[in-house]
């Protein structure tokens, strides 16, 4: 029977391996730093750049991409780009406790291995969530909306969050099993990445790329993300890019990349010879 | 009669390699442990050792056959034996870009030990490491990672603890405090080693190892009983090396005579011909004489006699 004693004790655990990762991760404090500075450059150059082209012109427009709603679409690429570190993360944590040999210690002690899995996550977005919540918060100054809309965008995000963990744990179980595997699937994620239109409008590319980048999955969530702020400034013309697609690839990922990785999780903790927890 | 605590039954553990080969880590496995005994493994590098702790800390899974431990099943309640053992491999399982204190706090609370502070700083000062405690591991030498290795074991409070190769890299001192302090727990302790004279300090019965195959499991009195019925004796000489062996060989009282790089070993059938040789070895130039002990390999080969 669950009681609060239970709960308490399960939170106490949990908090334990996410004090020693945030430890870890933070024990070079500049290197640490250092993880900022690729956001923050990923996502000043294109700002720069459409900052240029709308001060020669006011009027024009990439896509729906305007003079006036483009500091919003940079804004939330940066939330992405600061959050997009969450998907290596179970790569990192995994290869570093084979090589360092402290794994057998953490899978032989009384705790689920599921409680590992959620301790870092939690600690990577302890990590980001000054700057992302510092993010927010000047977005919604320049860029108030309703409540519910806010709700809905926080919603969507937290989706995202799911797909970008589920996806990073696929990648780190290959890491465990076969890292040869697990390097090829990182690379896709920098192509997939680059092509998911996070930085740049999609309007911008040529029409074959434009076709690749509609192939996409990431492309979907990361519009949806935007657009959805978007609809709370202008619904009328905001609702005219939100399509049935966007939607749906974006449910259906954050169901599936969760149950694929948890599913390859504890076939490679079998292949371990763990039973158990 | 004493509870058995530990129960093993026909453990196999074979390793697939690349291509087709297989190797047999531990074959067929029959070992039953006492409540509050002190086990020993002894044997080479590759011998089975670490396989079989890891496979009774419910870390790795035998091919064939099983384990109990506590009555429960291995392969059947890992999770409820988890909660009651502790294992040490050697300098692993300890995490060198942390302080030590932190890797110990971190151990405490996933076992949910209480007053954990208490007891890292009342072991630490215990093993002498206390001053060290908040300095980063990478920084400690070979035997005070041991040291926070063995803490972490112990600090978890479990009622059996499987110790693999717990000595290794301690000087004379600290092994001697690991010993005294484990033996005064009164716990279920089943250790691995490859150093003879740690097992026979330590403990009450011994295994001996190799290639998988556990060849013979005694307690230690028994065991000396097979490694002092003949006593050698190593003889360092300075010339006349052939002359001295020859001398010897015609002796009723000399068992055998052995000559390497370092000198002659005579094995002698009683300790009551001692005088006799050293009586005979007197008429050349000795650089030196000592008693010496049964290697590791010596005792494989009369136990596989």
């Amino acid at each position: 029977m669950i009681t609060l004693i239970t709960i308490r004790d399960k939170l106490d655990t949990l908090f334990a391996v996410v004090e020693k990762y945030l430890k870890l991760e933070t024990r070079f404090k500049i290197q640490f730093l250092m993880k900022f500075v690729s956001p923050i450059i990923n996502t000043l150059i294109p700002f720069f750049m459409f900052g240029v082209i709308f001060s020669i012109n006011s009027n024009y427009a990439i896509g729906s991409w305007t003079s006036t709603n483009y500091i919003l679409f940079s804004l939330i690429a940066f939330i992405i780009h600061f959050s997009r570190d969450i998907l290596k993360s179970y790569n990192l944590e995994f290869q570093r406790e084979k090589f360092w040999k402290t794994l057998p210690a953490t899978l032989i002690a009384p705790v689920s291995p599921y409680f590992w899995l959620l301790s870092i996550l939690i600690t990577q977005f302890f990590l980001v969530l000054i700057p992302i919540t510092f993010i927010i918060i000047i977005i919604y100054i320049l860029f108030p909306i309703e409540i519910w809309i806010f709700l809905l965008f926080l919603g969507i995000y937290i989706l995202i969050l799911i797909i970008f963990s589920g996806f990073g744990l696929i990648i780190a179980t290959f890491s465990i099993s076969s890292e040869n595997i697990s390097k090829l699937f990182l690379t896709i994620w920098t192509i997939t990445f680059w092509l998911s239109c996070v930085s740049f409008p999609l309007e911008i590319f040529p029409e074959l790329i434009q076709f690749i980048i509609k192939l996409n999955p990431f492309y979907y969530f990361f519009d949806l993300l935007r657009i959805i702020w978007w609809v709370g400034i202008d619904s009328t013309e905001a609702l005219i890019y939100i399509t049935p697609t966007h939607i749906i690839i974006t449910l259906c990922f954050a169901i599936s990349m969760p149950i694929i990785g948890v599913y390859l999780f504890n076939r490679i903790y079998k292949k371990f010879g763990i039973k158990g927890y | 009669m004493k509870e058995k605590i530990i129960e093993t039954y026909n453990l196999t553990k074979v390793y697939q390699l690349k291509g087709k080969s297989k190797v047999i880590a531990l074959n067929k496995i029959n070992l039953s442990i006492d409540n509050g005994e002190i086990f020993g493994l002894l044997g080479p590098n590759g011998a089975g050792k670490t396989t079989l702790i890891s496979i009774l800390a419910t870390l790795i899974q035998p091919t064939s056959g099983y384990a109990t431990i506590f009555g429960e099943n291995i392969l059947k309640s890992p999770n409820k034996i988890r909660k009651r053992i502790s294992l040490m491999l050697g300098n692993d399982l300890i995490y060198y870009r942390i302080t030590g204190y932190d890797n110990l706090k971190y151990f405490c609370k996933l076992y949910k030990v209480k007053n954990y502070n208490e007891k890292i700083w009342d072991l630490a000062k215990k093993f002498e490491i206390a001053d060290w405690l908040n300095e980063y591991v990478e920084y400690y030498s070979q035997g005070m990672k041991l040291r926070v290795a063995l803490l972490r074991a112990l600090l978890t409070e479990p009622d059996v603890l499987f110790l693999d190769e717990p000595i290794l890299g301690l000087d004379p001192k600290a092994v001697k405090y690991t010993i005294n302090f484990l033996k005064g727990l009164d716990k279920t302790i089943f250790v691995t080693s490859h150093q003879m004279n740690f097992i026979k300090q330590f403990c009450d019965r011994i295994g001996f190892i190799n290639k998988g195959e556990l060849i013979h499991v005694d307690s230690f009195i028994n065991f000396s009983k097979i490694l002092s019925n003949k006593i050698k004796i190593k003889i360092e000489i300075k010339e006349n090396i052939d002359d001295l062996i020859k001398e010897l060989n015609s002796q009723s009282f000399i068992h055998e005579v052995i000559s390497n790089d370092d000198g002659i070993i005579v094995k002698i059938k009683d300790l009551n011909n001692y005088p006799m040789l050293m009586k005979l070895v007197g008429n050349y130039s000795i650089r030196k004489v000592q008693e010496i002990e049964d290697t590791l390999e010596d005792i494989f080969i009369k136990l596989a006699k």
